[in-house]
């Protein structure tokens, strides 16, 4: 199944009159040079399987396609720069054989801003398509794909505060910004003194936002054998507190252990909150019309629309930097929950579905990651550790 | 705003997945109000705080819409942004 899917993708760049596959290339370069080395043809075959199992060869055809596909008609396969695909060997830890698959993140929209005199708006119409997808669908951890489309409108409050002498104060930001240009350690004495001037001077404050969002969507597991529709409405909450030490901060509780780290590290001179790093929240109110689901059926009797609560939320916040690599910590957390659900479907442990994935990532694309829990409709809960590089596909 | 770490020599060529606010894990459509947010903020700092006007032919759409489009791309540099950002306002004693 692995093989089609290298072939689709080599399909791919041949119907797009890319002949000159590379990864072939590479690779049957590779097999001569281990013949020159006296290599049997037994450990060849070996090493060649095992790169056919490695996502990295997948995710660097994707790569080679798209922005081979981007250079010869940037028009016509301009929707790809809106589609995120990374392939990736999934690994959960109930003795279960690895699966080789991918992530597929689709997100469109169109949207207009607007501004009053204490306030800014948006009006905007988004698709979005996202999921995991195993080559074995049998061995899937989270078998759960997402389609939806949604109205968003949007309001933006607080930011900056206006100053009153205008013009001197936007002159003195400039003066300042020449000689901080200039300065190569922005944790030196000096580049700390004119930063204090320069927040003297642009004076931030912090920024409200929030979202009311109807919208329809598809969920289902990877083979459709479970559809549901679920129209329902998403209210998004967000705050930042831009000014240094300012009250807000304070309470990003889930800063507090990374701005102890950074202040060990002498990331930070001092013990300093990001306000900048507080999660947004993205709450869902949903009416769920199940319209292929054998197992609730089986449970309940009946496919009825039920109602169902979401809660989206995701955090980032940078750790430390070791010469030009920078750490961060990432983590997200979705939860769901029918309400009023049958005694049947609680008694399942099918009510409830939380999954919870964090990660730590550097400038160059390395990550570890760890993920516990399920989405809707997988059957159980797994962990599931991953460790490899991201690609940038465009 | 405590998204990058860098002096500006070394900023230009980071990439926008190097900045704090954008969290690969999250969903694409909270990872796209996040960029929203950032690119609500910076037109606030630019115009309120800086004094930037929008170019002739730019309005707060096209300008917030731009940004929102880099900031979502993870491929894209902080340069790619500046470059955008000084097509889109005229700054203060900037001559034209």
């Amino acid at each position: 199944m692995k093989k089609i899917y290298l072939t689709i993708i080599i399909g791919f760049m041949t119907l797009t009159s890319y002949s000159q596959v590379i990864a072939d290339k590479q690779l049957n370069n590779f097999v001569e040079y281990l013949k020159t080395k006296n290599v049997s043809e037994e450990e060849i075959n070996k090493m060649v399987s095992g790169l056919v199992e490695n996502p990295d060869l997948y995710n660097n055809l994707w790569k080679n396609f798209i922005d081979q596909a981007l250079k010869s008609d940037s028009t016509k396969w301009k929707f790809l720069q809106d589609l995120n695909v990374q392939f990736k060997t999934f690994q959960a830890t109930d003795n279960q054989p690895s699966a080789l698959g991918l992530t597929y993140d689709f997100n469109f929209d169109y949207a207009k801003f607007s501004e009053k005199d204490n306030h800014r708006n948006s009006h905007s119409f988004g698709l979005t398509a996202k999921g995991n997808v195993a080559f074995n669908k049998n061995l899937n951890p989270t078998d759960f794909l997402e389609t939806k489309v949604d109205y968003r409108w949007s309001q933006f409050f607080g930011g900056v505060l206006k100053s009153k002498d205008d013009t001197s104060v936007f002159t003195r930001l400039n003066r300042l910004e020449d000689k901080l240009v200039l300065i190569k350690d922005m944790q030196s004495k000096e580049a700390i003194e004119l930063w204090d001037n320069f927040s003297n001077d642009l004076i931030l404050s912090n920024q409200y936002y929030y979202s009311l969002a109807p919208k329809f969507a598809l969920e289902s597991n990877q083979d459709f054998s479970k559809t549901q529709f679920t129209p329902g409405l998403t209210v998004d909450l967000s705050a930042k507190a831009w000014k240094k030490n300012s009250t807000l901060s304070y309470f990003n509780v889930l800063d507090y252990p990374f701005a102890v780290l950074r202040r060990l590290t002498g990331t930070d001179k001092e013990f300093t909150i990001y306000g900048s790093t507080i999660p947004t929240v993205q709450l869902g109110f949903d009416y769920v019309i199940p319209s292929n689901d054998t197992i609730r059926k089986n449970l309940t009797g009946n496919l009825d629309p039920f109602p169902r609560f979401k809660f989206e939320t995701s955090f980032r916040t940078f750790i430390v930097r070791i010469k030009k690599e920078n750490i961060f910590f990432n983590a997200n957390y979705r939860y769901y929950q029918e309400l009023n659900a049958p005694e049947t479907v609680t008694k399942s442990n099918l009510a409830i579905h939380s999954y919870f994935v964090m990660a730590l990532q550097s400038t160059t694309g390395f990550y570890v990651s760890y993920a516990n829990g399920k989405l809707p409709f997988d059957a159980k809960s797994d962990e599931v550790y991953s460790i490899g590089f991201n690609y940038k596909f465009n | 705003m405590q998204q990058l770490s860098t002096n500006f020599d070394d900023s230009g060529d980071l990439k926008i997945n190097d900045l704090t606010f954008y969290n690969a894990l999250g969903s694409s459509d909270l990872r796209r109000q996040q960029a929203t947010i950032i690119a609500d903020q910076l037109d606030n700092i630019f115009r309120v705080g800086r004094g930037a006007k929008y170019e002739s032919d730019i309005d707060r759409t096209k300008a917030i819409d731009s940004m929102v489009s880099i900031l979502t791309d993870e491929s894209k540099l902080v340069k790619d942004l500046a470059s955008n950002v000084d097509d889109s306002y005229n700054f203060w004693e900037e001559s034209k």
